[in-house]
């Protein structure tokens, strides 16, 4: 039935994937193994919640910051560093799992793990959070469980600060979509003096740039930048096509008009989230998925701000409580 | 688990690459396909008592990317199910496998016969056409008998050939005809209607 029947080569005229060049680039790739060792350091004793047999999953509520550096990466030479695990302190994302039928892979903001899974939490529940504790994984991974979930084997107990809170905001301010790489179109070049610029501003000084997989012109190829916490390294690497910006859009213009006020004004931290809620509601961001995260920084004069968009509209403020 | 890794392993070696084209061809992004492929392996990851034994897995797994992806579709926001750099660098080969253009009148008249059809028409021609399914394993996809997924199928295409006739293309019985053996007569849109 599925010979090369006309209707069936009819359609395959039109297949938008050229299935045996994807099977070739696929196969024993970096990236298949990546994935795997992604799955594999997950809990086994627990489901997504997605039942097999009816294809009914449970409601979600909303969903907290998650800042997807989804670009697509062509010619990517970073073989070598594809499979490495990082270290958990250079980590960036954490692993919330509040029951044993679900998990959330999130964008790390504070370092504390608890903390953001606690977040989390309060964006999907109105009742109290139970108790969570933090693990690093065999593999370097931050998982937060609640106490319904029993934790692996091999999993150490982390407490209090874990993630590099600078690395983090390295990887905000990477993805800020009013100043960062996904804000333009960035040569090779000027990615790299962006990335420097970043690493000197946060104090990164373990930390190097590298170019690999060509150059992007800046034009009808734009660059991107991966970290890697286990080298210490950003990688900056050229992209086929142009980055989808957010910069002519409703949500571009909101993103552009919160950081400038921002820069033009030294806020405290909860005056800044009261600017950019207000501004949020101003430009209909609410609708769209508005999340603002706060992070004391107490050596912070003013505070400021990374807008990131991946499904939601992420705002992480980072200055002093105190003012 | 023991001997779980082995046999995930072993079908995630197998199929996860049918698995993304499937996800692909299907999403608005490489990067959605990663996660809609990561998010049907962590599900056969811990439910690997529940695999099917042998090559009944590949159906099973379908079934469940194709769950997924109405979970995908439905959610109000998309959920993250790979650490950043993976989920980059699997968009990545991904995305070097979608055809930089399929810009020419024929394609454009067959996809436009396409969409006219509805959804679960669309649905079971693609599984044939674009994942190469056979009967019984669209009817594991679909958790229906195999006699209907015979009938639905057999309706399904006679539509799909009445639309693409509409639109001018039908097939070429000539000895010069064009591969596929479909070719556009004409794409007059009076001709069309």
């Amino acid at each position: 039935m599925s010979g090369h029947d006309d209707v069936t080569d009819a359609l395959r005229r039109i297949d938008p994937v050229d299935t045996d060049r994807l099977l070739a680039s696929w196969s024993d790739s970096d990236a298949q193994r990546a994935m795997r060792e992604e799955i594999t350091t997950l809990p086994t004793t627990t489901t997504t919640g997605l039942d097999t047999r009816t294809g009914t999953a449970p409601r979600r509520g909303r969903l907290p910051a998650v800042a997807a550096l989804t670009a697509a990466v062509v010619g990517l030479g970073v073989a070598a560093g594809a499979t490495s695990m990082f270290t958990s302190e250079n980590t960036t994302s954490t692993t919330c799992q509040f029951e044993p039928q679900s998990s959330s892979i999130i964008a790390a903001t504070t370092g504390d793990p608890v903390a953001d899974c606690l977040a989390l939490w309060r964006t999907e529940h109105d009742r109290p959070a139970p108790t969570l504790k933090a693990y690093s994984t065999d593999r370097g991974n931050i998982v937060v469980v609640a106490d319904a979930v029993e934790p692996e084997p091999g999993w150490e107990r982390v407490t209090g600060l874990v993630q590099d809170p600078a690395v983090l905001e390295l990887r905000a301010a990477l993805d800020d979509v009013a100043e960062g790489l996904l804000s333009a179109c960035f040569s090779t070049a000027a990615a790299t003096t962006v990335v420097e610029g970043q690493l000197d501003r946060l104090s990164l000084d373990g930390w190097s740039v590298t170019e690999e997989g060509g150059a992007a012109d800046g034009g009808g190829s734009c660059a991107i930048a991966l970290l890697d916490g286990n080298t210490e390294e950003v990688v900056v690497v050229p992209m086929g096509t142009e980055v989808i910006t957010s910069r002519d859009t409703p949500i571009g213009a909101f993103a552009q008009s919160v950081v400038s006020q921002l820069e033009a004004e030294c806020l405290g931290l909860k005056s800044a989230e009261a600017v950019v809620l207000a501004a949020g509601r101003r430009d209909g961001m609410i609708d769209r998925g508005l999340v603002v995260s706060t992070v004391d920084d107490p050596a912070a004069k003013c505070t400021r701000i990374d807008v990131s968009v991946g499904g939601q509209i992420d705002v992480v403020l980072r200055g002093p409580s105190s003012s | 688990m023991t001997g779980a890794r082995p046999r995930f392993d072993e079908v995630y070696m197998a199929y996860s690459g049918l698995i993304l084209a499937y996800a692909l061809r299907r999403t608005a992004s490489p990067a959605d396909a990663a996660d809609v492929v990561a998010e049907t392996f962590i599900v056969a990851w811990r439910r690997i008592d529940d695999l099917p034994p042998g090559d009944e897995a590949r159906p099973w797994l379908y079934g469940v990317a194709r769950r997924v992806l109405a979970n995908h579709h439905r959610a109000a926001r998309r959920r993250r199910r790979l650490d950043d750099r993976v989920s980059a660098i699997v968009a990545g080969v991904a995305s070097r496998a979608v055809p930089t253009s399929q810009d020419n009148p024929e394609s454009s008249a067959i996809r436009a016969a396409l969409d006219t059809l509805g959804e679960s028409d669309r649905e079971l021609l693609l599984l044939v056409g674009w994942d190469g399914l056979e009967r019984d394993e669209i009817a594991t996809v679909l958790d229906v008998s195999r006699a209907t997924v015979r009938v639905r199928l057999h309706r399904a295409r006679r539509r799909f050939e009445r639309a693409l006739e509409t639109r001018g293309v039908k097939r070429n019985d000539s000895a010069g005809h064009g591969p596929g053996g479909w070719t556009t007569v004409h794409l007059d849109p009076e001709d069309a209607r």
